[in-house]
């Protein structure tokens, strides 16, 4: 079947069709005469399995590709956000083990002191919209409860910081810490 | 004296902490002591902060509104705190008839918060 003949009469494609298909692999679209270009995607659907009723949907290549940028978008933006908190507990975990190295006599305090400087952070201001962004993505994904004081070393931000963007979250459960 | 509300704290030199949860956390730089370095840690599960030794001189360095005196206590679900020096050991001792429980002490200046009451007081509030 012609792709011609397919979109022809479609009621959301209004120009008169003008052109050609010309078999070959790839196929190839030749106009015959002047038109308007257009880049659209055709989307050819068959539902049933006794009758050949064929469904034929139209959108603009350019509406459908900003539809896949957003999703992308979204998608880049959530997998930073995990990847960020993937090395902030993998830096607890490395942390916890030089504790217990400590704990166990193999390092001194002193030792212990000098490489737990690697892991210090110092607290920062956040914008709590960006904020709101992170904790909706990580609650999101993971399901589970964090206390503010947790999140706060995770993304390396001050505890009030996290305490205001939690009463934004009204379904999410916390308890601020008032000091 | 024993403190149970949200946000209640205590300060001292040296600080006695019972849990059955013991969460460190990664060190960090206090804005509010001119960003020395303090070593934080969670309690969890009905922990226990209990002063051992005061402060010398008995004067907060921390948070004003913080109970200062030898064997003031604050219980809590959670407890955060932080010391100015590592938490040096972790001795796990029977703590009830059936539980046991982390017991540790700080070295230096330490400061404890509740960051979440125990279950029984929130679920008093909440009837």
């Amino acid at each position: 079947m012609y792709f011609k003949e397919l979109i022809s009469g479609h009621p959301s494609y209004s120009q008169p069709i003008d052109f050609e298909v010309i078999k070959s692999n790839p196929p190839i679209i030749q106009k015959t005469t002047n038109f308007t270009p257009f880049d659209i995607i055709v989307r050819v659907a068959s539902t049933s399995t006794s009758s050949l009723n064929i469904n034929i949907d139209l959108t603009q290549t350019e509406t459908f590709r900003s539809s896949i940028k957003k999703i992308c978008a979204k998608f880049e933006n959530d997998i930073k956000i995990l990847a960020y908190v993937v090395k902030s507990q993998r830096k607890l975990i490395e942390y916890n083990a030089i504790y217990n190295a400590y704990l166990i006599g193999q390092i001194s305090e002193e030792e212990f002191i000098k490489e737990s400087e690697n892991y210090v952070y110092s607290p920062q201001s956040i914008n709590i919209k960006i904020l709101l962004n992170k904790l909706e993505c990580l609650f999101k994904y993971t399901g589970s409860d964090f206390s503010s004081s947790e999140l706060a070393e995770i993304f390396q931000c001050k505890q009030e910081n996290i305490e205001e963007t939690l009463k934004q979250l009204p379904k999410i459960k916390f308890a601020p810490t008032i000091i | 004296m024993v403190l149970t509300k949200i946000g209640s704290s205590i300060e001292g030199k040296k600080l006695a902490f019972q849990c059955r949860k013991f969460y460190l956390q990664r060190p960090y730089k206090e804005e509010r002591l001119d960003n020395i370095i303090v070593y934080p840690v969670r309690l969890s599960i009905f922990g226990i902060a209990i002063i051992d030794i005061e402060l010398n001189p008995k004067v907060f360095f921390f948070n004003e509104s913080s109970a200062l005196n030898e064997g003031d206590e604050i219980r809590g679900e959670a407890i955060q705190a932080f010391s100015i020096k590592p938490i040096p050991d972790k001795n796990v001792k029977p703590a009830t008839g059936k539980h046991k429980a982390n017991f540790s002490y700080s070295k230096d200046k330490t400061y404890a918060v509740i960051e979440i009451p125990i279950r029984h007081i929130l679920e008093k509030k909440d009837t």
